[in-house]
């Protein structure tokens, strides 16, 4: 009994330690993935701003970079899939397909713009952290600051894969981006179909005419 | 590693500026090494080839999980053909008088006036703020818009400046009785459209009309027996509302843009922001 009361602590220790070492190099990594998903939000911050205000290039080169870029960085395929919901699993392949080549155009119209006006805004990434339940899965939160109005809490969804780090979702005042295109997209398929869907962005898309020149016109 | 990569960062950069890039981009930034081997013409569907079935492990259900009444396919809006109509007709409203109004008041007057209108308006709702954190047991934020509400109405004459603010960080929050009834458990119920108002649900329908009764201004103005105190009270709201209108502009223009039904679009957007609120996420204004 005795030599059991003085070998416990003892033993409690090692298990403390090993537990200490074990657990470690993984809450070490953990910490370094986060900060690896924060350093992608400032690097493709700054990668923007410098594609945007590099004056050598023009419009049209402008937008096919920011295009290879955002294919990279955005992850549409996805997305496209949780924006459709239930409709998803009753579109065919190539409906699937079609939808993801107009929702990703969609999507570039969107953020070109977003991105441009970066040149004149800072961006400052003030937090990182990963997903309770889902290692791979990150929130990392921006400042906008603009040079005229109230700066912006804006959070980003970014997921791991590999050592390859992709959006899944923008948030700002608690409303996300994904969610809201889910909530929009599904009522216009209830009435018109996932085609229907289609047709209507396609539509969106010609109406704002040549994104470089959209762009620049801002 | 962090030299060797900056290293790298510079001379793309610097390649870059030189114009030399004539073929692939020349991207590169740290956690992302492959973005420079993206093909410039590259399709998003054949990204998706490449990347396999998205159907397989599905980020978003940690991001919204089944259980949450956000996250369904549908909204809740049971009154959804009448809603639709008080849309359109707030949309009609907005495009031939508050807009133009708006834009008119944001041309012609310097941002130092356009302040005070908002802060006067902001002034004027502070005691059903308070009460609204008292309700809510937020003691520090009640002190916070009291104190507000103290300065401002004195030594920022009449609310016209927020030197709360601005001297002792008493920073503005929202707070209304829809929020209240939200912060003890109440669901939205059913989404409505309020005739000029705009998006609203039965719970903030019901807490604006509170909100209304609770707010002093009427019956203070009642008691000192001053004469036109429906069109003083009026005139505040109309001015707060050009305000408002005013200071988004250019964010409703946006999401007007690129949305193919802008009814479902802005109804989302009000759920969301509103549950945000009650949670105290999010510092959104919504309807001022």
């Amino acid at each position: 009994m005795q030599i059991l009361r003085s070998i416990l602590p003892v033993f409690r220790a090692a298990v403390v330690a090993a537990v200490a070492t074990l657990a470690a190099p993984a809450g070490a990594q953990a910490q370094d993935n986060a900060k690896d998903a924060g350093e992608f939000m400032m690097s493709l911050n700054k990668v923007t701003v410098d594609l945007f205000t590099n004056t050598s290039l023009d419009d049209q080169e402008k937008e096919k970079r920011f295009r290879a870029l955002a294919l990279k960085s955005f992850d549409i395929p996805k997305i496209s899939k949780f924006v459709l919901g239930r409709n998803w699993r009753k579109a065919t392949p190539a409906q699937r397909d079609e939808f993801i080549e107009i929702f990703g155009e969609v999507n570039l119209q969107r953020f070109m713009p977003l991105f441009t006006e970066y040149s004149n805004q800072k961006f400052e990434v003030t937090g990182v952290r990963a997903d309770q339940d889902k290692p791979s899965l990150f929130f990392v939160s921006s400042l906008l600051t603009r040079p005229e109005g109230e700066p912006a809490t804006v959070e980003w969804r970014v997921s791991r894969k590999g050592d390859r780090y992709k959006i899944l979702d923008v948030a700002a005042v608690g409303v996300s981006m994904v969610l809201t295109l889910r909530k929009e997209y599904g009522t216009v398929v209830k009435k018109s179909g996932v085609d229907g869907l289609t047709a209507q962005l396609r539509e969106k898309i010609r109406d704002q005419g040549p994104l470089a020149t959209s762009a620049s016109d801002r | 590693m962090q030299h060797t990569q900056r290293f790298v960062v510079l001379t793309l950069m610097l390649a870059l500026l030189a114009g030399c890039a004539n073929g692939p981009g020349v991207f590169a930034y740290p956690a992302e090494r492959e973005v420079a081997a993206a093909p410039l013409t590259a399709k998003w569907q054949q990204l998706a080839q490449n990347e396999g079935d998205p159907s397989e492990d599905d980020d978003f259900d940690d991001l919204f999980p089944s259980d949450d009444p956000l996250a369904m396919e549908e909204d809740y809006d049971p009154l959804e053909t009448v809603n639709r109509f008080t849309f359109a007709i707030n949309e009609a409203i907005d495009f031939m008088l508050l807009r133009p109004a708006a834009e008119v008041y944001r041309f012609l007057l310097p941002n130092l006036v356009q302040d005070s209108v908002r802060n006067f308006t902001r002034n004027l709702k502070a005691p059903v703020i308070w009460a609204n954190d008292l309700f809510q047991g937020k003691d520090e934020k009640a002190a916070t818009m009291a104190g507000r509400f103290l300065v401002n109405s004195t030594l920022g004459l009449g609310g016209l400046f927020d030197v709360a603010d601005a001297w002792w960080d008493l920073e503005h929050h929202s707070e209304d009785f829809g929020q209240t009834m939200g912060f003890y458990g109440s669901g939205p119920g059913p989404y409505l459209v309020l005739p000029l108002f705009g998006p609203s649900s039965v719970r903030d329908g019901i807490g604006r009309g509170v909100d209304t009764l609770m707010s002093p201004w009427s019956y203070v103005l009642a008691a000192a027996d001053v004469g036109p105190r429906t069109e003083i009270l009026l005139g505040s709201q109309v001015g707060g509302g050009i305000d408002l209108r005013a200071r988004n502009i250019k964010n409703l223009d946006e999401l007007r843009r690129d949305s193919v039904d802008f009814y479902a679009r802005i109804r989302s957007l009000y759920l969301q922001l509103r549950r945000s609120q009650i949670k105290d996420q999010g510092s959104g204004d919504f309807g001022g």
